[in-house]
């Protein structure tokens, strides 16, 4: 099957070679790079932007546990300080095939999958892409979808009872956003701040929500807090007994 | 009459019509929303590809057709072969041992159809082609050209050093 045609691959739509890029190994990644300057920009070998978001998307795919120690939780994963030396444990993983676990686990998710209040697309956290947020009573975690129809899961967020929904500040927003963003997304917070985003503490990945109105986000906290849990937020307080708390900040201009 | 027996018109891009059952046109997502929005409309027979070209679309027929009888086994990402044959069934394998040109083509159909299975499918076969191939082979595989000056591949290839302890 050589190429008989001006190179396809690097004309595909960026969604498409997204996806053809989820199914490559990440040893394979640098040697893609290297082929031609437009492979290499798609591929960035050391553009710790794009290895930010590609890492952040296979750690998703692999079990926390496999390349976390119990020492590097939230922050660590967060900031991808060390992007490069979070590659070399994930090439490990892929090679020791840890990192099917969660593709293994996905097979299950029809049978115990509760998808019925959140249901809407909120921005991930560096504003890489819209994700489909559901709730997993089972596993008592929070699921991020490629979208409401394409059920690709990309990220589950256990939560405790010591785990607290909270308000962001704007500059909070730009300081958890302030790498990895891609700069041009109209869901990046650093360049579009919205008003009402909320995170919830105590989880593997930090998680951010925003939404563009308080009416909307009081109509989602309505669904979360007779779903989930009870909770408070701004004022308004919930009557079930509270298993999470909603840490009071001031409203930013 | 049973309702998924009924067929809808697929029409492509050169406006060539392809009566299809309604549970195989309806693994496109594009359709049903297209069919759920129109519901209420009986008349709604035709739904316009134009993105698609015919033969596209007959090959996206033929995969629809035949993931309803037999489903594509899921595919673990990243992918653990780069045969074909070691990751789908038989037909699957078969169906994607296609010209490059028409690869291309099934994955922006797909895409643009949101057809999960097949999208997958033509993006692993793709990955498949440059899974474990050195810069050279993928260039080739791709007809890429190598647009690197010495002095930058040089550069690039240093700045890859590192992946290389991993």
């Amino acid at each position: 099957m050589a190429g008989t045609v001006a190179c396809l691959l690097e004309t595909l739509p960026q969604e498409c070679f997204n996806h053809v890029v989820a199914h490559i190994p990440l040893s394979d990644m640098p040697k893609l790079s290297c082929a031609s300057k437009a492979m290499a920009e798609l591929c960035g070998s050391d553009n710790s932007e794009l290895w930010n978001g590609l890492l952040c998307e296979r750690l998703w795919t692999v079990d926390p546990s496999v390349v976390l120690s119990s020492s590097d939780t939230t922050t660590t994963t967060l900031e991808m300080v060390n992007w490069k030396d979070q590659y070399k444990s994930l090439v490990k993983a892929e090679q020791d095939h840890q990192a099917y676990l969660d593709g293994l686990r996905r097979l299950n998710l029809h049978g115990w999958l509760e998808r019925h209040f959140i249901g809407q697309l909120a921005p991930h956290w560096n504003g890489w892409e819209a994700r489909y947020w559901t709730w997993d009573s089972s596993s008592n975690s929070f699921a991020a979808w490629e979208s409401e129809r394409r059920r690709n899961c990309f990220a589950r967020f256990p939560v405790d009872r010591q785990s607290q929904v909270r308000r962001v500040s704007e500059e909070e927003q730009i300081a958890l956003t302030g790498t990895g963003a891609s700069k041009g997304s109209a869901l990046n917070p650093v360049t579009n701040p919205k008003p009402f985003v909320f995170t919830l503490s105590n989880t593997t990945f930090p998680m951010l929500w925003a939404c563009r109105d308080e009416a909307q986000l009081q109509t989602w906290l309505d669904k979360i807090s007779v779903t989930l849990h009870p909770l408070k937020f701004e004022g308004r307080t919930y009557k079930a007994p509270a298993k999470f708390r909603l840490e009071k900040k001031p409203c930013q201009p | 009459m049973d309702v998924e027996e009924s067929t809808i018109n697929l029409v492509s891009a050169e406006g060539d019509s392809s009566p299809v059952p309604l549970s195989v046109a309806k693994m496109s997502e594009l359709v049903r929303s297209m069919m759920d929005e129109e519901a209420e409309d009986d008349d709604v027979k035709e739904i316009p590809l134009p993105n698609v070209k015919s033969q596209v679309l007959h090959k996206v027929i033929e995969f629809c057709e035949h993931h309803l009888k037999e489903p594509m086994t899921e595919i673990e990402k990243p992918l653990k072969s780069n045969s074909m044959s070691d990751v789908v069934q038989k037909f699957y394998a078969d169906f994607v041992d296609i010209e490059q040109v028409l690869l291309f083509e099934l994955i922006l159909a797909a895409n643009y159809m949101d057809i999960k299975p097949l999208l997958d499918l033509t993006c692993a076969t793709v990955a498949s082609m440059i899974k474990g191939k050195t810069p050279e082979d993928i260039r080739t595989t791709f007809n890429i050209t190598n647009d690197f000056s010495p002095e930058e591949e040089a550069q690039v290839r240093e700045e890859n050093k590192w992946c290389e302890e991993a």
